[in-house]
């Protein structure tokens, strides 16, 4: 549990490790986190592209996210492994787009207990993509209570990308806890932003 | 001796772990029905071949089926189950229901078909499920307790069903007939060789005999021989 806050480096892998090595980040591990879309077999005005999701943080879960306009009003679900192969059982309605899949792949560091950042290379197919970084604070799951603090530490560490704080954070009205499900619509959104890139 | 064990229990884990799948996605079924009056003898029958206590459940199922606009002959159903909203609790976990055509196997004993169970939560169920492009068909409640014998699944449960769509109070539910159902089932990994769990299935129904005829039942062929008049049933 915690919050995460997800967003994509200019920087190479290697030198944001380089940057966490350099604060006394200890290296846990890798992780892998994977994107699929999901598309409607046939256009239709009926149901729209469901996105699965997986993170190595919770091996035997699957989340499933079909995007709206903003995260509330998205239809949503967690699910347990036997769901993907449920979605195979529906590929009438629901066909899996393998060259839209994002994979990301790379470390995962710790830096003082509370901290985890995962640092990995996005990767569509073959064509790398772009880096993606994942700042976790493992105490609490009420954004209000950490928002602040995350932003001084991405401050501090990167000394950028501080500015562009995530939807969920930007929420003020009737907050909710933070879930799995929040970190995942975040990797959708970077995905989305980093298939259309060339 | 314990830190054996534990890293045993670690190991399973790992194997567990990414990619693999570990869900039973075979079932072997039988069917049978019993007078409610009499579900208390099948009750005790149970108690005394069964493992020691049942669970209770009391269940909402909607089966649902992918509508794609091409009129494919192959429908696919969808199962979506939820534990009953008691006055204590409310639940939002959903069971969803893969159940997959029959295999042909005359000499089997039992129904074999492809199962996928897969345990789903979210905040609004019936806009996820219709963002998958399922519609809802029927929907019933059902109510009973399950039984086990080592990987032995019994279930006996009555059907009601409800007379104005989305209200479960117990003035708009209408039992649909006199007798409960019965159902004794054993899940199987993927490819697994089921005729041996489905002798164990048969062997155990037998058991039963006075009492319920456990059956392989034909119901497919009620499905599929009329062409004419699908989808409504």
């Amino acid at each position: 549990m915690g919050v995460s806050w997800v967003f994509e480096a200019e920087q190479t892998a290697k030198s944001v490790e380089r940057i966490l090595e350099g604060i006394g980040a200890e290296l846990m591990g890798q992780f892998q986190v994977d994107v699929i879309p999901y598309n409607p077999a046939t256009p239709s005005t009926d149901y729209a592209t469901n996105i699965v999701m997986h993170h190595s943080k919770c091996p035997q879960s699957t989340f499933s996210i079909c995007p709206k306009t903003d995260f509330r009003v998205s239809p949503k679900a967690v699910c347990d492994r036997g769901f993907d192969l449920i979605l195979g059982k529906l590929a009438g309605g629901l066909v899996m787009d393998n060259a839209g899949k994002i994979e990301i792949n790379g470390n995962e560091y710790n830096i003082h207990t509370d901290w985890t950042v995962r640092v990995g290379t996005a990767t569509q197919g073959t064509t790398v993509k772009g880096v993606v970084v994942e700042v976790e604070y493992d105490p609490t799951v009420i954004i209000v209570q950490c928002r602040e603090m995350m932003a001084e530490f991405i401050k501090q560490v990167f000394n950028k990308y501080h500015e562009a704080q995530p939807e969920i954070f930007k929420i003020t009205e009737k907050p909710e806890r933070y879930s799995t499900l929040d970190t995942m619509w975040q990797y959708l959104q970077i995905a989305a932003k980093l298939r259309k890139k060339t | 001796m314990d830190n054996v064990v534990d890293v045993d229990e670690e190991g399973n884990q790992r194997m567990l772990s990414e990619n693999s799948t570990p869900y039973q996605t075979q079932e072997c079924v039988l069917y049978g029905s019993i007078f409610v009056k009499n579900v208390p003898d099948l009750e005790r029958r149970l108690a005394g071949l069964c493992d020691p206590g049942c669970e209770e459940f009391y269940e909402h199922e909607m089966s649902f089926s992918l509508r794609t606009s091409s009129t494919s002959e192959v429908k696919t159903d969808i199962k979506l189950r939820r534990r009953f909203r008691t006055e204590h609790q409310i639940q939002n976990y959903w069971q969803l229901k893969y159940i997959g055509v029959p295999e042909p196997d005359q000499k089997c004993p039992t129904i074999v078909r492809k199962e996928i169970s897969s345990l789903v939560h979210s905040q609004d169920m019936m806009t996820y499920a219709k963002s998958l492009g399922l519609r809802m068909d029927y929907e019933y409640i059902t109510q009973g307790k399950l039984w086990t014998k080592g990987n032995i699944k019994i279930l006996h449960s009555t059907l009601t069903r409800t007379l104005r769509a989305g209200t479960y109070d117990s003035s708009s539910l209408k039992s649909m007939s006199d007798s409960a159902l019965v159902e004794i089932s054993i899940s199987l990994p993927e490819s697994a060789e089921y005729m041996p769990a489905a002798k164990t299935v048969r062997d155990f129904a037998d058991q039963l005999m006075p009492l319920v005829n456990m059956e392989k039942i034909d119901y497919w062929k009620k499905m599929f021989s009329t062409p004419a008049a699908p989808a409504r049933r």
